[in-house]
C-alpha cells in the first residue's frame, strides 16, 4: 500500500539505532526508497529491517563508519543516492559534511551548512541572538588578554565557565567564589583544547532554579517558518536530557508566545530552511534567556509531533526536497493535550550510570491508548559498546498532563528488558515523585532528589515470594505447562469479580 | 520453619503455607494470601479483591519478576558469592568496552591512584586506576582488544 504519490527518491540515512528507524519509517511512508548503512557491529541491528536497502560502511568504530565521511560519500555514490538524512549525533551538526554532501549533488536534509556554521560555535550564536534582539545570559568571552578574575567580579559569583566549541554538556563548570575559578580556568581551557580542538572558554553568570525550554521551529526555503509549543527539559543528569515535556508547567501561553517570536527571530538571522530548536534557559522571574541553537532533529522530538499530529521528520525531508510548508502559526498556538516522554539508556543507574551492554535476552513492549514507543532494539540484539546507550524513547499522550503521567508510568511498568541494566525504574522513581507530579522543578531535581530516585518498591515483595514458590514448583516454565483453556476456567470460576 | 530469599540484594525471612489454590506468607508476623494462576507467560495474583497481572523471566542468577512498577531479582541466598577476594587488587573492567591505552609494563612500580589502563565504552573514556601501590605482574590486554565486563585485565601485586 503507499501512502503518498510522489516522485520516488532515494534517501540515505547515515545514523543508526532508534532515530535510522525513525527516519527510515519516515521516508518510506513519503512513498520513497528508504535506504540505511551499518557498521559491523549492527549487522543484525533492527534498523536495517526498516530500509529497502542497506548498504555496509566500515568496522565497528564510529570514526570508521558512521563518522567516516568519505565511505559514506563514497557508498552514497555509488548507489546513486539523491539526499541523505544525518538523524541526530554522529555526522548531524557536521558542517564539512553538510558541505560534501551538498557539493556531491545530493540533498542535505538539514539546513544550509552557512547557517550550521553560524550557530555552531557558542559565542557566535550569542552574538547572533542578540543581534537579534533575542536577550542572552550574561556573559563574557576570555580573550587572551582578560583577567579571569576580573571578567568573573564583573558577572558576580556563581558563574559557569563554558567552551565555546563545546556541546552536550562537556567542558562545563561551575565556580563559586574567586578560588574555583582560579582552580578552574586553564583545567577548563586544556579540556576545550583537547575535547574540540578550540580552547576558548566563556563565563556566563549561573541562574537560579533554571529551566530548559526549548522551541521547535520548521521553515522551508520559500520563507515560511513556524513555531511550536514549548518543550520542558529541565530532567537532566549532567546535563543531559532524561524526561521531556510539552507544554511546560512553568510559563503560560503568553510566555510561549514570546519564546516562540524569538526563536523565529534567531532562525531568521541565519536564513534557516529546515528543523531545528532553539534552546532557552528561564531562571526563577520567568525571563528567557538563548541559549544555543541545535540544527537537527533533536531526541525529544516525538513530545512536539504528539501535541501537534505533525510528522517533523517528514516535513523536514519534504521541505529539504523543495516542498513549501502546508499548515500555518495559528494550528500549532494551542497544544492537543500534553505529550511526555522517557529515554531508555542501557545504563546502570545504581552503578554510577555506567554502560549495561551486552545481548538483549527478554524484551516486552508496552502499548495501549496514547503509548508510543521509538525503539532501536529487538529480542536477540547484541546492544553494541561502541555507540550511545540509548535504547528507546517512552512517550505518552494525554488529554491533559495528568493524564499521559500516568499513561507514562504505565507503559514503563510494562517494558521489561533483560538482562541489561536499564534507566526504567528510575524515570519511575522521577515521575512518581510529589514535586514532579505538581509540576514544581527544575534543573537541580536530579540532584536534590538523588537518594529518593533510587527507591525500591518493596510493597510486593510478599506477592513476590508466593509467586516464586508457586513458579519453583511448576519448574520455572516460560511454557504453557497446563492446559491454557483449562486454567483460563480454573481461574474464572474463581475470580468472582469477573463477568465473562 | 522459616526461610529465607534474596530479593534485589536483600534477605528476606520469611514462612510459607499452601491452602488449595491459595499461598500463604507471613513476613515479620504480618500475613498475606494470594491465589495464583498461570496464564500463558504470565502470572494471575488475586490478594483480597484486587486482581495483578504478574510477568517474569527465569535467568540462570534467579527469577525476574515485575509487579505493578516494582521489578525483583529473586534467588536463593547463595554462599558462593564472598569468596572472591583474593585479587581485589588487580584492575579488572568495570563494564565491557575497548582498551584504548595500556600505560604499563610488567615489572614496572606503581603507585595507588596511578592510571594503568583506559577502557572506552559507549564514547566514554573511563581511566582504570590502580587501588593499590605495586609491581605490574602480567598484562592480559593489548590497546584494540575487546573485553567483557569483570575481565582481568592487569594483574598487580601489592608492595
Amino acid at each position: 500500500m503507499e501512502y503518498s504519490e510522489c516522485e520516488k527518491k532515494r534517501i540515505l540515512v547515515a545514523n543508526r539505532g532508534e532515530i535510522a528507524i525513525r527516519i527510515l519509517k519516515a521516508i518510506r511512508e513519503l512513498g520513497h526508497t528508504a535506504i540505511a548503512i551499518y557498521s559491523d557491529a549492527d549487522k543484525f541491528s533492527p534498523h536495517l529491517t526498516f530500509a529497502d536497502e542497506a548498504y555496509y560502511v566500515g568496522e565497528s568504530e564510529a570514526s570508521k563508519s558512521y563518522l567516516n565521511i568519505d565511505r559514506i560519500i563514497e557508498v552514497a555514490k555509488k548507489n546513486k543516492i539523491d539526499g541523505i538524512h544525518p538523524g541526530y549525533g554522529f555526522l548531524a551538526e557536521n558542517t564539512k559534511f553538510a558541505d560534501v554532501v551538498k557539493s556531491s549533488n545530493m540533498v542535505w536534509v538539514g539546513p544550509q551548512p552557512k547557517s550550521m556554521y553560524d550557530v555552531g560555535n557558542k559565542i557566535r550564536a550569542r552574538e547572533i541572538a542578540k543581534s537579534a534582539g533575542v536577550p542572552i545570559i550574561p556573559g563574557v568571552t576570555l580573550g587572551s588578554n582578560t583577567d579571569p578574575v576580573d571578567a568573573a567580579k564583573g558577572l558576580g559569583f556563581p558563574i559557569l565557565i563554558k567552551a565555546s566549541a563545546g556541546g552536550g554538556g562537556k567542558g562545563m563548570r561551575i565556580v563559586r567564589d574567586e578560588r574555583e575559578l582560579i582552580d578552574n580556568v586553564d583545567i577548563a581551557r586544556k579540556e576545550a583544547e583537547s575535547s574540540f580542538a578550540d580552547p576558548t572558554i566563556y563565563f556566563e553568570k549561573l541562574l537560579e532554579e533554571p529551566h530548559h525550554i526549548e522551541i521547535q521551529v520548521l521553515a522551508d526555503k520559500f520563507g515560511n517558518a513556524y513555531y511550536f509549543p514549548e518543550r520542558e527539559c529541565s530532567i537532566q543528569r549532567r546535563y543531559q536530557k532524561i524526561v521531556e515535556e510539552s507544554p511546560s508547567t512553568t510559563i503560560d501561553r503568553m510566555q510561549a508566545k514570546s519564546m516562540g517570536e524569538a526563536a523565529l527571530k534567531v532562525i531568521k538571522e541565519i536564513a534557516y530552511d529546515s528543523a531545528g530548536t532553539v534552546e532557552f534557559m528561564v531562571d526563577k522571574d520567568k525571563n528567557f534567556y538563548f541559549l544555543e541553537v541545535n540544527t537537527r532533529i533533536q531526541v525529544e522530538h516525538p513530545v512536539t509531533e504528539e501535541i501537534t499530529g505533525i510528522d517533523l521528520v517528514a516535513n523536514q525531508i519534504e521541505v529539504a526536497f523543495g516542498k513549501s510548508l502546508s499548515f500555518n502559526q495559528d494550528s500549532l498556538n494551542i497544544p492537543k493535550g500534553h505529550a511526555i516522554e522517557a529515554r531508555i539508556y542501557a545504563e546502570d543507574p545504581v552503578n554510577n550510570f555506567i554502560p549495561s551492554t551486552g545481548k538483549v535476552d527478554y524484551y516486552k513492549i508496552p502499548y495501549g491508548a496514547g503509548i508510543r514507543l521509538d525503539d532501536g532494539a529487538c529480542k536477540g540484539f547484541e546492544i553494541p559498546i561502541h555507540y550511545d546507550p540509548i535504547i528507546s524513547k517512552v512517550i505518552a499522550r494525554g488529554k491533559d498532563r495528568k493524564q499521559s503521567l500516568y499513561r507514562l508510568h504505565k507503559a514503563l511498568s510494562d517494558y521489561h528488558i533483560l538482562p541489561l541494566k536499564t534507566t526504567i525504574s528510575f524515570i519511575m522513581n522521577i515521575i512518581k515523585h510529589p514535586e514532579f507530579i505538581k509540576g514544581n522543578y527544575d534543573t537541580n531535581f536530579i540532584n536534590k532528589n538523588y537518594e529518593k530516585l533510587f527507591d525500591e518498591n518493596e510493597e510486593y515483595i510478599p506477592l513476590a515470594i508466593a509467586c516464586y514458590y508457586y513458579l519453583s514448583s511448576q519448574g520455572f516454565s516460560n511454557e504453557y505447562n497446563l492446559d491454557g483453556r483449562e486454567t483460563l476456567k480454573e481461574c474464572w470460576q474463581h475470580l468472582t469479580n469477573f463477568r465473562g | 520453619m522459616s526461610e529465607t530469599v534474596k530479593i534485589n540484594n536483600k534477605l528476606w525471612e520469611y514462612e510459607l503455607d499452601k491452602e488449595d489454590n491459595c499461598f500463604i506468607v507471613k513476613i515479620d508476623g504480618k500475613v498475606y494470601r494470594y491465589e495464583i494462576y498461570m496464564i500463558g507467560d504470565e502470572l494471575f495474583v488475586k490478594e483480597n479483591n484486587k486482581y495483578i497481572k504478574i510477568s517474569y523471566f527465569q535467568e540462570k542468577d534467579g527469577l525476574n519478576l515485575w509487579a505493578e512498577d516494582a521489578f525483583y531479582k529473586i534467588s536463593e541466598e547463595s554462599e558462593e558469592e564472598l569468596i572472591e577476594e583474593e585479587s581485589e587488587k588487580d584492575i579488572k573492567a568495570p563494564m565491557p568496552g575497548i582498551i584504548k591505552e595500556v600505560l604499563v609494563e610488567v615489572g614496572q612500580h606503581i603507585s595507588k591512584g596511578q592510571t594503568v589502563v583506559v577502557l572506552e565504552s559507549m564514547k566514554m573514556s573511563n581511566e582504570l586506576k590502580a587501588s593499590v601501590d605495586g609491581e605490574i605482574k602480567e598484562i592480559f590486554v593489548a590497546v584494540g582488544d575487546q573485553v567483557d565486563a569483570f575481565a582481568t585485565l592487569v594483574r598487580i601485586e601489592s608492595e
